[in-house]
């Protein structure tokens, strides 16, 4: 797969962005990592140019709720409706209904095991090659739930 | 019965005897606290002669909520503010910057303008508290915004007193709120340094930071190495800058976690002091003692915080409280223990502040000094902390320095290397973590919910930029803006020229663009 | 939904894909490149030849830590605001163990997610040998043809794969930094004879002069040494002149050859690599009835 893994926003904390961006290369994916403050045009510019199949976005100053559902948007608009988007960082419970309804596919909080994330990557892998929706326009209720 | 197969060792990887004596101790600390070189507390009395100070970092939304926060916090016995800026002010953006979008008023206060100052210290009498201001690159922007409050109310500024972070070198490794390149970020510090120096001579004009260092993984050893290598950066550049030594390093303020390992923690704190004290009188020898002592602010480690099971977090920040009061901290701020949740409430930073009341006033530890001095175990961790963080800035010395090792991603490769090992440890269970892969419950997420912000704060800033700036003297505002860019481009105190522009109501945004048509912007090498 | 390319079935084809690509589609380049990189089309299949060299396929190399992505961010700069279209092809290694690869070389190029007249592209070198400077060859014609004016290859100029990667280009350009003085005489062998031009980066550093001075020195002893220029990706001083230098380098004799000799070895590996027998004969040789030696006397001398 290849996985793009961007900071939007302003935060700063990357630790978890590298921390996952390289359990996913050594899980063997092709992993390109944005940097620091990318705004949501920039980093579905680099979904686009770079032909990701997935999408991992983190954001913990808790802008998530706006800049999550506005890079959904854009890349659905973009027409990159085939592309599984997935979130991490400091995401209330209760704040991420309105995430999976924008079409994300999961989201990880603090403690999570990277061998949870490649459990996701190849649960994405398995439906993408049966057909079932798993893109971020794709539609259907599937969402992530650790443990599957 | 013991397992002859596990190895002990601490969380920075020295060997644990199972019984210290002599040979890890070493030859016991005979030096007094009070007298060089520090290694017990810097005060021949401790907190006899005065408790640490209660900092709580604390700052969200509008000005004027968290002002209200502030005025209950000193009214509940806080004894220090400390002003957390939202990510658009950290990074000098005006509210209505496109960048800006999501961001406002969310991890902190926004501030634009004066106008915002203003209410953020209403009612506050600034002659008298200490507040910190953690900022780091548009940190002179802020502080003018202060000390120009101050001195429209008639206070006194030479009475400031209180610090900003203004640590730019930690930014670039750890904490990404950095805009300018390296050598234009510390000319910006240096500047502060000369101006305060003359107008505000109480004032802490860099909090050198390992907080974040080690938030980001890195182990004991390189917070203590990459801080100290960063002080001694800086110490470099305001000497390069014609300060005397003398003339800034008693105002040099340093910032530390304390994480979970106890006695590595205790004796981190104790190395830190010894460390400082030797490097400055071998590479820069002052004549004031002030200038080698290592004072220092801390906070419990907020990367230890679970989302899991999240009142365990009140224990934890007890126990790493209780580790920095032993290790001789001049101040201090306890984490809410919904931090991994979301953010603080009125609740959980109320039980923050509580905790460290209950450590200075129940336990009994502030009534003595250095109670764990002379033990072998503390002795021996102090010394080989000292010696493994030594041998690192050496390291870094060896590739030019910490400004030339940051260009070249050195400590942010050894920190995204120990943030990995970590991760790796934790998943294969040799690291527990209780509620998130050992003590595990059914329930795996709280339905605890952090403080929720009014949504429409972000335009209320806006529309108040708005008007601002359509009242303001126009002519006066360019005016200054050109002398800011003409004193960076050419020289001159840009501290001076800030501190005019913000008076004529400049915005943080329209003084950062000021500057950075002039120096420039940079990007950070991320380590991976 | 969720295959192949995303696309309805009717646009799937890679000279449908490949037109909608040359009309500016930038979704559509990327998937062509993707089919390129997975090496599921040729020259042939898109019905083009392979390009005539002129010089627009340049290669930028050098060690890591020299600035290379810095400085190239400052050519795209240049030259976009000149008018021209630039793509960059970023090669970074993809690990032996588990074929994953991070490619971050994007982060230092501010105008890959901004500048309209910039495509950058991330591709890893999935360890094939032969089979990747072939789709980079591939990917650099496609950018050509869609009206990039100038494609860059960057690679860190480290291994022998990288090496071969980077001699696809029509011109190669080696950055050095100061503090690597020393190190060029080991290079030499390798990227150094390579090299059409060599830019000393990091002329605001102290001691440039002297790093540039060992440079020269130490190129001396070759014939034809290539021209060194000195620049600062810092402050910009001296980006124009390469932007402009580069428009117009002229190819080094030497560095023909040595380039033309890294394609043949290229071509024979994947010649060698994608014969129908070769697992037969890998299992002969692994079972050391013959060493590889002796096979190649027998197969493959003429």
């Amino acid at each position: 797969m290849r996985i793009v893994i961007a900071k939007p926003g302003l935060d700063g904390h990357d630790r978890g962005a590298k921390v996952v961006a390289r359990a996913l290369r050594d899980a063997g994916h092709e992993v390109i990592y944005t940097g620091l403050r990318r705004t949501p045009e920039q980093i579905v510019r680099t979904v686009i140019d770079e032909d990701a199949d997935m999408l991992g976005i983190s954001s913990l100053s808790g802008a998530h709720a706006f800049l999550f559902p506005r890079i959904c948007q854009l890349l659905v608009e973009a027409g990159c409706i085939d592309v599984t988007v997935f979130g991490g960082g400091i995401i209330p419970v209760d704040e991420r209904p309105i995430l999976f309804d924008s079409g994300m596919r999961a989201i990880f909080g603090p403690g999570t095991k990277m061998q949870e994330m490649s459990e996701f990557v190849g649960a994405v892998i398995s439906r993408v090659s049966s057909n079932q929706p798993v893109g971020v326009g794709e539609g259907g209720d599937w969402v992530w739930s650790s443990g599957e | 019965m013991v397992d002859e197969n596990k190895v002990f060792k601490t969380r920075a990887g020295i060997p644990i005897p199972e019984v210290p004596d002599r040979d890890f101790g070493g030859e016991l600390q005979t030096s007094e606290p009070g007298s060089p070189p520090y290694t017990r507390g810097i005060h021949k009395s401790m907190y006899r002669e005065k408790t640490w100070t209660m900092r709580q970092y604390a700052g969200f939304s509008s000005a004027k909520e968290t002002n209200e926060r502030f005025i209950t916090l000193l009214e509940k016995g806080q004894s220090g503010l400390s002003v957390a800026f939202d990510l658009p002010t950290q990074l000098g953006l005006d509210s209505d910057d496109e960048m800006s979008l999501g961001e406002v008023g969310k991890v902190g206060v926004a501030i634009d303008s004066i106008h915002d100052m203003r209410l953020l210290f209403d009612k506050i009498d600034m002659a008298s508290v200490s507040t910190s201001m953690t900022i780091n690159a548009p940190a002179s922007i802020l502080f003018a915004m202060y000390v120009a409050v101050a001195q429209e109310r008639g206070t006194d500024i030479s009475s400031l007193k209180g610090t900003i972070q203004n640590d730019i070198l930690k930014e670039y490794i750890a904490r990404g709120t950095y805009v300018f390149p390296p050598n234009e970020s510390l000319r910006l510090i240096t500047d502060v340094m000369h101006w305060c120096k003359e107008n505000t001579p109480r004032w802490n004009t860099i909090s050198i930071s390992g907080y974040h260092i080690r938030e980001a993984g890195a182990t004991a050893v390189e917070e203590l190495a990459f801080t100290l290598s960063n002080a001694l950066a800086y110490v470099q550049a305001a000497v390069d800058s014609g300060l005397d030594v003398d003339e800034f390093a008693p105002r040099l303020s340093f910032f530390f976690g304390c994480h979970n390992d106890f006695f590595e923690e205790v004796s981190k704190f104790r190395a830190a002091r010894k460390l400082w004290y030797h490097l400055m009188n071998d590479r820069f020898s002052p004549s004031n003692p002030k200038s080698s002592i290592l004072r220092f602010h801390t906070q419990t480690a907020g990367v230890t915080l679970t989302a899991q099971q999240p009142l365990n977090n009140i224990v934890r920040v007890s126990y790493q409280a209780l580790s920095s009061v032993l290790g001789g901290t001049q101040s201090l701020h306890t984490n809410s223990f919904d931090e991994a949740i979301g953010l603080p409430t009125d609740e959980s930073s109320t039980i923050a502040l509580r905790t460290q009341q209950i450590l200075a006033n129940e336990t009994g530890i502030a009534d003595v000094v250095d109670p764990l001095g002379g033990s072998w175990y503390i002795e021996g961790l102090t010394t080989k902390l000292y010696e493994q963080s030594k041998k690192l800035i050496e390291e870094i010395d060896a590739c030019g320095g910490a400004l030339t090792a940051i260009e070249n991603g050195f400590q942010q490769r050894h920190i995204h290397e120990s943030a990995w090992a970590e991760q790796v440890a934790q998943d294969k269970g040799e690291l527990l973590v209780i509620g998130v892969n050992h003590a595990l419950e059914s329930q795996v997420e709280s339905d605890l919910k952090g403080q929720s912000l009014d949504p429409s704060l972000g335009e209320a800033q806006c529309n108040l930029l708005t008007s601002i700036r359509a009242n303001r003297n126009s002519e006066a505002v360019s005016e200054a803006l050109a002398n800011v860019h003409d004193i960076a481009q050419n020289g001159g105190n840009t501290m001076q020229a800030i501190l005019d522009a913000v008076k004529v109501e400049c915005t943080i945004g329209e003084i950062m663009n000021a500057l950075k048509e002039s120096f420039g912007t940079w990007m950070a090498p991320s380590g991976v | 939904m969720g295959t192949g390319y995303g696309l309805a079935e009717s646009e799937r084809l890679p000279k449908t894909i490949f037109e909608q690509a040359i009309s500016g589609n930038r979704r559509s380049l990327a998937k062509l490149l993707t089919a390129v990189e997975n090496g599921e089309v040729s020259h042939e299949l898109l019905g083009i030849s392979p390009r005539v060299v002129d010089g627009s396929v340049i290669g930028v190399t050098g060690a890591p830590g020299v600035g290379k992505s810095c400085l190239i961010e400052r050519l795209l700069s240049t030259w976009t605001s000149d008018g021209l279209k630039i793509a960059v092809i970023a090669v970074d290694p993809s690990s032996p163990l588990t074929g994953g690869a991070l490619l971050g070389d994007r982060i230092r190029m501010e105008s890959a997610d901004n500048n309209p007249n910039v495509f950058v592209r991330s591709f890893a070198t999935r360890n094939q040998p032969g089979g990747m400077p072939n789709a980079v060859v591939l990917a650099a014609d496609v950018m050509r043809h869609c009206d990039y004016d100038i494609v860059l290859i960057e690679t860190v100029g480290a291994g022998q794969s990288e090496i071969r990667i980077v001699s696809v280009a029509d011109r190669i350009v080696l950055v050095e930094a100061p503090l690597r003085g020393d190190e060029v005489q080991a290079e030499k062998a390798g990227v150094v004879e390579l090299a059409d031009m060599i830019v000393v980066n990091k002329s605001d550093l102290e001691g440039s002069d002297r790093a540039a001075a060992n440079i020269i020195s130490a190129l001396e002893v070759t014939s034809n040494p290539p021209p060194i220029l000195l620049t600062s990706a810092k402050t910009a001083v001296g980006i124009e002149d390469l932007a402009v230098q580069l428009r117009t380098l002229p190819a080094k004799p030497g560095a023909e050859l040595a380039r033309a000799r890294e394609r043949l070895l290229t071509a024979w590996d994947s010649a060698l690599l994608s014969r129908k027998d070769i697992n037969e004969v890998l299992d002969g040789l692994a079972s050391s009835e013959n060493s590889a030696q002796e096979w190649v006397e027998k197969n493959l001398r003429w």
